[in-house]
């Protein structure tokens, strides 16, 4: 139980470059709240994740704040996923009664708190969009994966992200520097996902072989998993289960991996 | 994963004294947090008291270090990061011109007036500087333009140093009229082209 709440902080070079820097232009104070805030929204990621018995593999602190890297996140039933998933978009509910008080110890000043509210209000919204990696993505992915197997839900995530992301570029609400940078780091993310989505795929069925499944049963003929379903699968008039399934996948991969080293050979 | 915890608990306790001697039990978790308080505790003490050694005999000349990074800093511009700082501007909607939000009047040489006692901000900036003078109190900010726009003769101030101002915010409040005055790379400029370079 002790190691659950055990999680490894990364500190990269880049946010200490990035600290000196705004040291340096006054705005320290700014990016310090800035900082707590997106902070504060991890935190509660992590927090919903460990009680949940997930395990966050490390939480990596970025000049903008923190980010949670939870093992085996998409891998969960979307129940519990979208307890994590909306965990942090509900401390920016939580902030505005944090900065009353705040004000009120005079900690911070009417004019601070109004500017403190503005950023809480811009990083809820931009949290919510519906763009995968974003935390409106993810929860929107949930609610596909409802519906459809592993791989198409999948696909239509990244989809809709990409158009999602092509209306933001184009509606200019986010035209500054800041904003640019942000919009690229989502489509460089999304590139990458969609890439490594094969891999990831391999990597859930490993953890569907691994872990218990109680979930409510579902027959079908798709040569992949629901996600929030017990799999059974129909071969004709049989019914394969899902272990059986999976162990079959494994071993159909693993007969390739050595056909394929067998030519080499030879 | 409740079963094999279950599982090597009762491992441990069949190894017996063994396994008791090197588990990590309660007296051994609060002396690693004490002596973690204590090498803290050493850390802040030892840079304290280099502090109080400098005070007295002056190794280091702590304005004269202050004023040089300040040059450096000024000289690597880094004050333009300011347009580096995200959500502020995102989702703003069709942000107003200052002129809608409020107008100043001209009163008196330096000294304008409003429809409200209220002082607002013409633009998006950093407050450099709050004090009280004989006049009243003065609030000073650097505006991401490079324009400092002092605000002086206030009743009453809503800011404090360092924090980050956006434009249309209000700052404080004066009585009969604020004294407002603008500088641009150490030039004096107008209201008018203030408010022209804040939009």
């Amino acid at each position: 139980m002790k190691k659950r709440w055990h999680w490894e902080i990364k500190i990269p070079i880049l946010t200490l470059v990035y600290f000196v820097i705004m040291i340096g232009s006054g705005m320290f104070k700014s990016c310090f709240f800035l900082f707590m805030i997106i902070s504060f929204h991890e935190m509660c990621h992590c927090i919903a994740a460990t009680l949940l018995k997930m395990k966050v593999e490390a939480i990596t602190i970025y000049p903008f704040g923190m980010q949670a890297n939870i093992q085996n996140l998409g891998f969960y039933s979307s129940f519990k996923e979208l307890i994590v998933l909306i965990a942090g978009p509900m401390t920016h509910l939580i902030n505005p009664f944090i900065f009353a008080f705040l004000l009120n110890l005079g900690v911070i000043s009417p004019s601070m708190q109004s500017w403190l509210l503005n950023i809480n209000k811009g990083m809820l919204i931009m949290n919510l969009l519906p763009i995968y990696p974003l935390d409106g993505g993810r929860i929107i992915n949930e609610i596909i994966h409802l519906f459809f197997p592993y791989s198409i839900s999948e696909k239509i995530t990244y989809s809709l992200s990409f158009v999602n992301l092509i209306f933001l570029l184009f509606s200019k609400t986010m035209n500054d520097a800041a904003g640019f940078v942000v919009m690229m780091f989502i489509w460089f993310n999304l590139i990458k996902s969609m890439k490594d989505l094969s891999i990831v795929k391999r990597q859930f069925y490993r953890f569907r072989l691994n872990h218990e499944n109680s979930n409510k049963k579902r027959i079908h003929s798709y040569n992949d998993l629901y996600k929030n379903s017990y799999n059974q699968f129909r071969d004709g008039s049989n019914l394969i289960e899902e272990k059986d399934w999976l162990l079959q996948q494994f071993h159909e991969n693993s007969q390739q991996i050595l056909q394929k080293n067998l030519n080499g050979m030879l | 994963m409740k079963d094999i915890d279950e599982v090597r608990e009762r491992i441990q306790e069949r190894k017996g004294f063994y396994s008791r001697v090197n588990q990590k039990d309660k007296k051994l978790s609060f002396f690693n947090f004490l002596y973690f308080i204590t090498i803290f505790s050493l850390i802040v003490g030892g840079c304290y008291v280099g502090y109080l050694i400098n005070e007295q005999k002056h190794f280091i000349d702590n304005e004269r270090l202050v004023n040089t990074v300040q040059s450096k800093i000024n000289e690597w511009n880094l004050d333009k990061f300011v347009g580096w700082l995200p959500f502020e501007g995102w989702f703003r909607g069709d942000s107003k011109a200052v002129s809608e939000i409020i107008s100043y009047s001209p009163y008196q040489d330096d000294y304008f007036f409003s429809d409200s006692n209220r002082a607002i901000s013409i633009a998006d900036g950093i407050v450099i500087y709050c004090d009280e003078q004989e006049s009243g109190k003065i609030v000073m900010i650097k505006q991401d333009n490079g324009v400092i726009a002092t605000y002086g003769a206030l009743q009453e101030i809503q800011c404090h140093e360092n924090d980050r101002i956006l434009k249309g915010t209000v700052l404080g409040t004066y009585e009969e009229a604020i004294f407002l005055q603008f500088h641009l790379n150490s030039n004096k400029i107008t209201y008018e082209e203030a408010l022209a370079l804040g939009n």
